[in-house]
């Protein structure tokens, strides 16, 4: 091939598989967002339908189980890259994943909004910036940083497979430490009488 | 007509007088409707300083805004926050939550790009 045929097809080809690349990262992104957004629309009648114990217990568990079925699928796959079931597969596992998420934090923001409230005379900035601090605290070091070096040293497998165990075990304990908070949830004015 | 003019201005002061009182009745209600301190201060001196709670009422809806307990400071907040065992326990779930939300996501999105594989480091 000559030179200017080069210059125009390689980068061609790298931009249709940059966008690639890309458009299957959005993807999972977007189906891991939809449960959890989805959870925190319909907020008011979940929250009081269920327990706060029973959202943090079932929606760690969630997230561990999703966890788990990709470490799974890391188990069942080769080193030979992701191919078009795996992926749907990794979808439907990053689908779960954000279920779970989405449950636990639509409950943990007036669960400690109300704690607070409720022992430590309405000092909400300071709950409010502990539970951030602590959420990102966590995500940046444990989940970003702590997980690349896992992954690094033990492979993605176990890696996961050693998250997905933590964060079961977080699970069964959040919804057993979790068992006397209890929401109060009023009425709105529309349904005041 | 010196005593007319008299009789007017007495009239006029009475009308301007109402319309201040007007004024603050509205000034009051709008205080009140925007949960405002100011405008129970006069019921309560003690209800201005945030110390107990201060009920609003409002078509028969009743709303409740506490202030911080006196002597509290952000960092005793902070540790008897954590000293108590729900509120940790909060604490703990967020930071778990944020583990699985942001390990994941990064994890996955490297495996889509190809950049990781399955088997092991990338």
């Amino acid at each position: 091939m000559e030179a200017p045929g080069k210059f125009i097809l390689i980068p061609v080809c790298a931009i249709s598989l940059t966008s690639c690349f890309v458009y299957r990262c959005a993807m999972f992104l977007a189906i891991r967002e939809l449960p959890d957004v989805a959870v925190q629309l319909g907020a008011p009648a979940y929250l009081r339908a269920v327990p706060v114990w029973m959202t943090f217990g079932c929606g760690l568990g969630l997230a561990a189980g999703g966890t788990g079925a990709l470490a799974a699928l890391g188990a069942g796959a080769g080193d030979d890259g992701v191919d078009d079931g795996t992926r749907r597969l990794v979808m439907a596992a990053g689908c779960f994943h954000g279920l779970g998420v989405g449950m636990v934090k639509v409950a943990v923001l007036p669960a400690m909004s109300q704690l607070v409230e409720d022992r430590h005379g309405s000092m909400f900035g300071v709950g409010l910036g502990v539970q951030g601090f602590a959420t990102k605290l966590a995500g940046g070091a444990v989940g970003m940083v702590g997980l690349s070096f896992l992954i690094e040293s033990v492979g993605f497998t176990r890696a996961l497979s050693f998250f997905a165990a933590a964060l079961a075990v977080a699970a069964v304990a959040a919804g057993w430490f979790a068992r006397g908070i209890k929401l109060r949830v009023e009425a709105s004015r529309d349904d005041a009488p | 007509m010196d005593n007319a003019d008299d009789d007017d201005d007495e009239g006029g002061g009475a009308l301007g007088g109402a319309d201040d009182a007007k004024d603050a009745v509205d000034l009051r209600a709008r205080l009140i409707e925007a949960g405002g301190a100011s405008s129970s201060a006069e019921a309560s001196p003690e209800k201005d300083r945030g110390i107990s709670g201060i009920p609003i009422e409002d078509n028969g809806v009743t709303y409740s805004m506490s202030g911080p307990k006196p002597g509290t400071s952000w960092a005793s907040t902070c540790v008897s926050m954590l000293r108590d065992p729900e509120t940790f326990c909060v604490v703990a779930v967020s930071a778990a939550m944020g583990t699985a939300e942001y390990s994941i996501a990064g994890a996955v999105m490297m495996l889509l790009s190809g950049v990781m594989s399955f088997g092991g480091a990338g």
